[in-house]
């Protein structure tokens, strides 16, 4: 543990070089290159209406994993379905769902702040995915809004609606970009939603595959949604749409497909399902630059990984995080190297690991 | 009652009366086995049949309405959680629903029998015992495997277990008309009034009617544990009302047979609390219900050695869900669904020689859902099943083998329809009087049966899947029953053991496959368990007598569907491995007191156990006190209890915490 009170100390530290600018908690003005990682959270969310959400604690350098540190830090607990999370600056922000709160941790995961989102009604709004871009970082609203948090503040400072059940959400070129899922309306929706970060209105919506998830980003203009389908004759997509020209090529579709986006390269499982029986699966690459799937499987030491629920990656060690759950049972986390060789594997303290956020520092 | 009342006062004066086989009335618990029921001359049988529970070859448990006045329980569920071998899965609070799982194999596999005929839902395949009101009981009993009794609907040999709940049938002796009205109230804005009225028509017909309305706003205050931290909250939306009424005409045509209607409504609205969500106390969600049903009762006996019996009845049920959630588009979630149960059973039973004994039963039933959920289905279900038994009875020696033939058909109107389902499913048991002098029996049985997937299951939107086979049970038991009536100071002692082993295979499950969640015939579940059951009475000074019971179950029940999975070979959810209950009734001219503890051992609400999992063990206690007073005809009876005397939190369903102590009062009058 004191390893990371020095750590949050170093990025305090941090935060305050960059005071400059107008909103304190903004980390990247300069834009040093990210240079080493530091320490990798896990969140769980454990099990719907089971209040058994955990956050995990890794530190990549003695492979040691310290499980329940929101509970450690806090004497309660997260919460229920812990579903998102993201380490922006000197704070950690993690959304969770059935609680209806965003959690602002310090980076050791001592609650600052507890968010409790309402609408006009006073009804509790069910916060799901998080980004942070310009010095705010935003948060989708299951009921169909898209929130911006002050990250001095901690307050919610505006909200803007978008379409049903927005999930994820990615800032590109000014512009945020909301994954409308409408995954409580009999037909989901297709749509992305638009919107201006100035105006915060919104100010399009773009067509994509059935019921969109998750949106990751490229340094070339592409977004990348992975859309879930209908859950009948259209399965999961993965799209890459490059928002100035509106062309969208699906580059992977199977039963099921998790993936995540480090640098150039895309990290695919993609499982195919008959009478929803996973009857085979893989791990595959696909290169940015190149536009195409490379052939061979992404892990090279013939490790097993069953039951993927989740995948993540390091930005600096270019390391890959599998997060596996039966959903009855405590998930694993399987960590890769680029190359695709096991590193570790370590045994969390929740169901339903929801990814791996990363502590990065600049050298 | 009165008449029952008082006769049960006299007779149980009357110097060395053991038998309780025909016997009505006798006490609670006071099933001593004999075969010396003859001495019954001299006392009014009313023609009610008691089963001996020491003399049956599977285990069965009984409560009469004695039973169930003197240990002041006033809910189906509180009077079942005194069975061993029993789980009551309470979600909470008076509108909580409450299933009954018997030896660990789910609710979904104990059959609910409401005077001889089953109350199904076909749509979520489990009876919410919470419905049903104790005011009219006579008598419930529960049987684990299959019961001894061969002349039974069909039905009753589909299931793993059965609770049967019969209702009371008047008794005119002077009078010509009964009437009695009652209410209880108590904690949590719970008010009960209840009216029934018994009329005699003539020689041979008998009508009954009766009316009961319920509310309560349930808003009980809680404490849970989060982390090093506790949460007290009150449970919220968790209101409700219901309205029940029941008409009944019984009829003895003499040559002709006997023939009973009756006629069942409920309405119920009721908000729905949910589990307790930490930093999150928003509950919206309502439940609207309507049922009725008519069901008709014939029986004839032909001759000496054979009888007829046919049942049937209509059902209809409806219900309405809607959640209240900013999560729609609308607002709002609604869903409807309605039922409809056609059925029928028609059966006889030959006894050709002393002893032996075959019985016949056919059932057919027809069931249809309809709902407003897109892509219904709307599915009937074609369910014929018949069954074959027989049965050699003697003083010391049952036997009894059954075989039970399904077939199933289903017809959908859009969509997938899964392929006819036929199977045979037999049971065997006996139980053999060791000595002829010595009142010690042992048994064994063994039973094969399975639970068809409930339309939910098949059906439901996206997780619904057709291909689901049915889930099967496999029950084997072994036990002894030993019953003496020692002395006049110790009126009864009687004990049972029985050990037992179930295995459950294709069980099925919600089974998620990464985004979504299906129906799957995923999981094995080996059970094997002990139950334990002691009841005796002791009289001191003719006025005071002590009534002690005490149950006693340990239960290993784990998972072993996958050896790679973490919680292979864990006990599964909600299975304590240490459970039982206890009460004391101290009955004397003065005033009755009861006390009953339950309690169980650690449970784990997940499949995994680890800590995180856990619900701590709990004790419950409830102290209760009446007192009856009879002038003429008429008689008053007063009760209070004290429920959860040790105001322990506790939780049956995690997150679903108990309510803490509380108070019932009832006051009721009959003349």
């Amino acid at each position: 543990m004191e390893k990371k009170y020095l750590l949050f100390a170093l990025c305090s530290l941090m935060t305050m070089s960059f005071i400059s600018c107008d909103n304190d908690d903004d980390p990247k003005p300069g834009i040093p290159t990210e240079s080493s990682t530091t320490g990798v959270y896990f969140l769980n969310a454990g099990k719907l209406d089971s209040n058994n959400s955990t956050l995990d604690y890794y530190n990549p350098e003695t492979k040691d994993l310290t499980t329940k540190v929101f509970a450690t830090e806090n004497g309660r607990g997260l919460g229920d379905t812990a579903n998102d999370m993201l380490i922006y600056g000197s704070k950690m922000y993690i959304a969770v769902n059935k609680s209806a709160t965003i959690e602002v941790t310090d980076l050791s995961g001592k609650s600052l702040k507890t968010i409790n989102p309402k609408d006009e009604s006073n009804v509790p709004q069910q916060p799901r995915m998080l980004t942070a871009a310009g010095g705010n970082v935003y948060v989708t609203l299951f009921d169909g809004h898209l929130a911006c948090i002050d990250t001095t503040s901690m307050e919610i400072v505006k909200k803007v609606k978008v379409g049903p059940n927005p999930e994820g959400v990615c800032e590109l070129n000014g512009k945020l970009y909301v994954a409308n899922s409408g995954g409580y309306n009999l037909v989901q929706d297709s749509t992305l939603s638009v919107v201006d970060m100035n105006t915060f209105e919104e100010v399009e919506k773009i067509v994509v595959t059935i019921n969109p998830k998750t949106i990751q980003k490229d340094d070339k203009g592409n977004l990348y949604v992975l859309s879930l389908g209908n859950w009948g004759d259209i399965g999961n997509e993965l799209q890459r749409l490059n928002v100035a020209t509106g062309d969208r090529e699906v580059i992977a579709a199977n039963s099921q497909i998790v993936s995540t986006l480090c640098n150039d390269k895309i990290y695919i499982y993609s499982a195919k399902q008959e009478n929803w029986v996973v009857t085979g699966y893989d791990f595959k690459v696909y290169d940015i630059e190149k536009g195409k799937i490379e052939e061979k499987s992404f892990i090279t030491d013939g490790t097993k990984v069953e039951n993927t629920y989740c995948m993540s990656s390091d930005p600096v060690t270019g390391n890959v995080y599998i997060g596996t759950s039966d959903y009855t049972s405590t998930g694993d986390m399987f960590i890769f190297s680029a190359e695709g060789k096991l590193v570790n594997q370590v045994a969390l303290s929740g169901l339903n690991p929801m990814g791996a956020y990363f502590l990065t520092t600049q050298k | 009652m009165n008449q029952n009342g008082m006769q049960y006062i006299s007779i149980k004066r009357l110097p060395g009366l053991l038998c309780a086989w025909l016997f009505p009335f006798a006490a609670l618990y006071a099933q001593v086995d004999t075969t010396t029921y003859h001495q019954l001359s001299g006392v009014e049988v009313v023609g009610k049949v008691r089963p001996s529970v020491t003399r049956e070859s599977t285990p069965l448990q009984v409560m009469d309405k004695a039973g169930i006045e003197r240990l002041g329980v006033q809910d189906l569920s509180e009077a079942v959680k005194r069975f061993s071998g029993v789980t009551v899965q309470d979600y909470g609070g008076i509108g909580g629903l409450k299933t009954v799982s018997v030896r660990s194999l789910g609710a979904k596999h104990t059959a609910v029998s409401y005077d001889g005929v089953t109350v199904t839902d076909a749509q979520s395949g489990q009876v919410d015992i919470s419905r049903f009101s104790l005011d009219n009981v006579d008598m419930i009993s529960l049987s684990i495997g299959q019961a001894d009794d061969i002349f039974q609907t069909a039905r009753m040999y589909a299931s793993a277990g059965a609770l049967n709940i019969k209702t009371s049938q008047p008794v005119f002796t002077d009078r010509s008309c009964h009437l009695k009205a009652q209410v209880k109230a108590g904690s949590f804005g719970l008010v009960n009034p209840y009216l029934r009225y018994e009329q005699k028509l003539g020689k041979c017909l008998v009508a009954t009617g009766q009316v009961d309305w319920l509310r309560a706003d349930g808003r009980y205050p809680f404490v849970i544990q989060n982390e090093q931290k506790e949460e007290s909250g009150k449970r919220i939306n968790s209101d409700i009302q219901t309205l029940r009424t029941e008409l009944n005409l019984f009829s003895d045509l003499g040559k002709g047979g006997e023939l009973n209607l009756k006629g069942y409504y409920f309405d119920s609205e009721r908000g729905l609390p949910g589990s307790v969500i930490l930093y999150n106390d928003y509950a919206k969600e309502r439940l609207w219900d309507k049922n009725y049903f008519v069901q008709g009762y014939y029986k004839k006996q032909f001759e000496s050695n054979f009888s007829l019996q046919v049942q049937g009845k209509y059902n209809y049920s409806w219900n309405k869900y809607v959640d209240f959630n900013n999560n729609y588009t609308e607002g709002k979630q609604e869903d409807r669904h309605t039922q409809r149960e056609y059925y029928i059973s028609a059966g006889g039973l030959y006894t050709p020689i002393e002893h032996l004994s075959f019985s016949l039963t056919t059932d057919f039933s027809v069931n249809t859902l309809k709902n407003n959920l897109p892509a219904c289905p709307f599915p009937t279900r074609y369910t014929s099943l018949s069954v074959l038994a027989a049965q050699y009875k003697d003083n010391r020696l049952t036997t009894t083998v059954s075989i039970l033939n399904t077939f199933i058909a289903e017809k959908v109107k859009t969509g997938d329809k899964p392929s006819d389902r036929k199977r045979l499913s037999p049971s065997v048991s006996a139980s053999w009087r060791v000595l002829p002098e010595q009142n010690l029996r042992i048994r064994a049985s063994f039973k094969d049966i399975f639970r068809v997937p409930t339309f939910n299951d098949m059906y439901y939107l996206r997780i619904g899947n057709t291909n689901l086979k049915p889930e099967r049970a496999t029950q084997y038991n072994i036990g002894m029953t030993w019953g003496d009536s020692p002395s006049s100071a110790l009126s009864y002692l009687n004990l049972s053991v029985d050990g037992y082993y179930n295995r459950v295979r294709d069980k099925i499950v919600a089974l998620p496959t990464l985004y979504i969640w299906k129906m799957m015939n995923m999981g094995e579940v080996a059970i094997s368990g002990i139950d334990a059951n002691l009841s005796a009475e002791i009289s001191c000074f003719d006025f005071v007598s002590f009534l002690l019971q005490g149950n006693y179950t340990w239960q290993k029940a784990i998972d072993i569907t996958n050896e790679s999975a973490k919680n292979y070979r864990d006990q599964i959810p909600y299975t304590p491995r240490h459970a039982g209950s206890a009460s004391l009734s101290i009955q004397n001219k003065w005033l009755n007191v009861s006390y009953l503890l339950s309690c169980a051992g650690d449970r784990y609400s997940l499949p995994q156990n680890i800590k995180e999992n856990r619900i701590d063990r709990y004790i419950e206690q409830t102290i209760s006190v009446n007192k009856e007073f009879s002038l003429c005809n008429f008689k008053l009876r007063l009760q209070g209890e004290v429920l959860n005397v040790g105001n322990i939190n506790y939780e049956i369903i995690k997150y679903y915490p108990m309510p803490g102590r509380s108070y019932r009062i009832l006051v009721s009058c009959y003349f």
